[in-house]
């Protein structure tokens, strides 16, 4: 057997031990993303401490690159800056979306 | 964090939707027909400001008239605001209305209650305010008929220490008994430890005490002259101390040299010759208390100015010292007045005062706690009362206010952010409506205020125009200050050449000549060393 193929079968390895992550982390990124897509569907997200209605539509201002829009407090659309939390207008309470 | 092409594509996919969204709301915040209600805390004010003797404040931005009725203006309150934002002004228009009302006169187009009478005491520490009270009263001086010019200037007092006039204080009497002789003592010595810059052991202030309570037993002024004789002259002592009452105090110092070390007493001495070094407090404090009450007789002052600004007489600390002394004497006296008629102290740069008269922090807080029902309202005005005092202290004071003034003002602004959501005049969200109150109170223009009753909603307000003084009556400042010096400030203060007569005259009279003339003087000294010891055998020695 060649040195090559001590490297292929070294990778294959690798990758199938790592592959059970993989699949956890991918399961977790699809669970945010179907929360995400749910709470951009309603428009809104209770607050889990008062029950707050919050709004998620609203003049937002990215925080990073200061855009101002009407839209997703979670999304700039200029830099594509994103948030997962945001706190409750009623309580001041940190919210996480997704 | 940026977003992934997933994240970016499911945001892209309900951008359209989220923007639709979030104009809706705002457009539902416009819409009059979604719109809260509207806010009938103004409403509410003006029928309460039409009730007989409520005190204009201000107008509404409408242009409607604010009053509150005596019942809440008097009350304990908090007015902030940036230097120049107003509430100078704010004060000043308030003093001008009760100044007109205890004459009988209409102040601001609202006329006097029947047989009106109230107390008002400012406490100024920077001596801006004070000055302009002063001014504002001269140009009311001016413009009454003859008659009614000596009843005004009979319903002030003025507190002050210039060059020329001092307002004498019995520091140590406690004639009227409204507390106990070491209560008494103890709050003097306090307070001078506490704003003094040099350090009281343990000892001397034990000394200091004991000695407060003797000057309080005797009525006796604190003085130099008479306090080196009184702990070098053991006769002299004994003298003094016959007929004290107090029996610890006449053992206290009895056996004085036995327990208290020399250096303690030198050391007291020299604390005693700083305090009394400057010629303002000398002339004030010691005089003795039957001298005060034949130059300055008791009168009913209803409105008392106080200057406790250092300006270039007195250092910040002895001033700070004169306010305090002043506002102990207050809150002494001020559970013992007739509740029938309000009295409003009011505090100028009140955050500087507690910050640096620390000792004065917790009866004021009892005091803005207790005092509601004798009809006294403590109104503390600052600059930056959030940052200056302590969390604690702050909600104290704030918890016992019945109502908050916020001019132009930073921190404090967050007092009413609560409130943004019940408040008509912002849109948006919560959190929108919240920084936009901020803003707007950290950008109010001159004058302007958010005034908040508790158990109402804040309403915004412009408050009473006070014109110049000079500019009302056609004088020059520098004429209406010396009017003022002239016609008022001689009834309620001593002119500095009388008092040091009146305090020779006393001396003369307690302490009488020196230990040095007498011939059992020296027996009564104690030697200081060998050499003092050997002087005396050879003096006693001599023919």
């Amino acid at each position: 057997m060649t040195r090559a193929w001590f490297r292929q079968l070294g990778v294959a390895i690798l990758y199938a031990l790592a592959s059970p992550v993989f699949a956890v982390l991918a399961w977790k990124r699809a669970r945010n993303l179907t929360r995400l897509h749910a709470a951009l569907r309603a428009g809104w997200v209770d607050c889990p401490t008062c029950h707050h209605r919050n709004s998620l539509n609203v003049l937002a201002r990215c925080r990073r690159c200061g855009f101002s829009e009407y839209g997703s407090r979670l999304w700039c659309s200029a830099c594509h800056q994103t948030t997962q939390t945001f706190d409750c207008a009623r309580c001041r309470a940190s919210i996480r979306v997704w | 964090m940026a977003g992934s092409f997933f994240e970016d594509a499911l945001f892209g996919l309900h951008r359209r939707r989220s923007s639709a969204e979030a104009l809706r709301l705002v457009q539902r915040a416009h819409d009059p027909e979604e719109a809260p209600a509207p806010d009938t805390t103004q409403a509410d004010l003006v029928r309460l400001g039409m009730t007989p003797g409520a005190v204009p404040l201000g107008t509404f931005l409408d242009g409607q008239p604010l009053r509150l009725p005596a019942a809440i203006a008097n009350q304990s309150a908090i007015t902030v605001g940036a230097s120049g934002s107003g509430k100078t002004r704010f004060y000043l228009a308030r003093i001008e209305t009760e100044l007109n009302w205890n004459l009988g006169r209409a102040a601001f187009g609202v006329a006097a209650p029947p047989g009106y009478r109230s107390d008002i005491e400012l406490l100024d520490p920077k001596t801006e305010t004070f000055d302009e009270v002063k001014k504002l009263v001269a140009a009311l001086w001016v413009g009454l008929p003859p008659a009614d010019r000596d009843r005004l200037a009979g319903l002030l007092r003025v507190l002050d220490w210039t060059a020329e006039r001092v307002t004498p204080f019995a520091l140590f009497d406690n004639a009227d008994g409204l507390t106990s002789d070491a209560f008494l003592s103890h709050q003097r010595v306090d307070i001078e430890v506490a704003s003094s810059s040099q350090t009281y052991t343990d000892s001397v202030r034990a000394l200091y005490f004991t000695f407060g309570r003797f000057l309080t037993l005797k009525r006796f002024p604190p003085n130099l002259a008479f306090a080196r004789r009184f702990f070098r002259d053991r006769a002299f002592r004994l003298r003094q101390l016959d007929g004290v009452p107090s029996r610890d105090v006449a053992a206290y110092f009895t056996t004085l040299d036995e327990t208290v070390p020399r250096q303690t007493i030198e050391a007291f001495l020299r604390r005693l010759e700083h305090a009394l070094a400057f010629p303002e407090i000398r002339c004030s404090i010691g005089m003795p208390p039957e001298a005060i009450d034949r130059l300055v007789p008791p009168r009913d002052a209803r409105l008392t100015i106080g200057n406790f600004g250092p300006g270039n007489r007195l250092p910040l600390g002895k001033a700070l010292e004169r306010a305090s002394h002043r506002l102990i004497d207050l809150l002494r006296t001020l559970p013992r007045r007739d509740p029938s008629t309000p009295f409003l102290l009011i505090l100028e740069e009140a955050a500087v005062l507690l910050s640096q008269a620390g000792e004065l922090a917790e009866p004021l807080a009892n005091a803005s706690r207790t005092l509601r029902a004798f009809n006294v309202g403590v109104q503390l005005a600052a600059q930056d009362f959030a940052n200056a005092l302590p969390k604690a202290l702050v909600r104290t004071l704030l918890l016992n206010a019945r109502w908050v003034a916020l001019f132009q003002s930073r921190e404090e602004a967050e007092w009413l952010a609560p409130f943004a959501e019940e408040m008509p005049a912002h849109l948006g969200t919560a959190t929108q409506r919240r920084t936009a109150l901020v803003k707007e109170i950290q950008n109010l223009p001159q004058r302007h205020a958010y005034l908040h009753v508790k158990g109402s909603r804040p309403v915004r307000f412009q408050s009473l125009p006070v014109p110049n003084a000079a500019a009302r009556c056609g004088m020059a400042e520098a004429e209406l200050l010396a009017v003022f010096d002239r016609e008022i400030t001689p009834r309620s203060t001593v002119a500095i050449q009388d008092a040091e007569d009146a305090i020779a005259a006393w001396e003369a009279g307690v302490i009488g000549p020196e230990p040095g003339s007498t011939s059992g003087s020296k027996t009564a000294t104690r030697p200081r060393g060998i050499s003092d010891l050997l002087a005396s055998y050879e003096d006693e020695d001599a023919p």
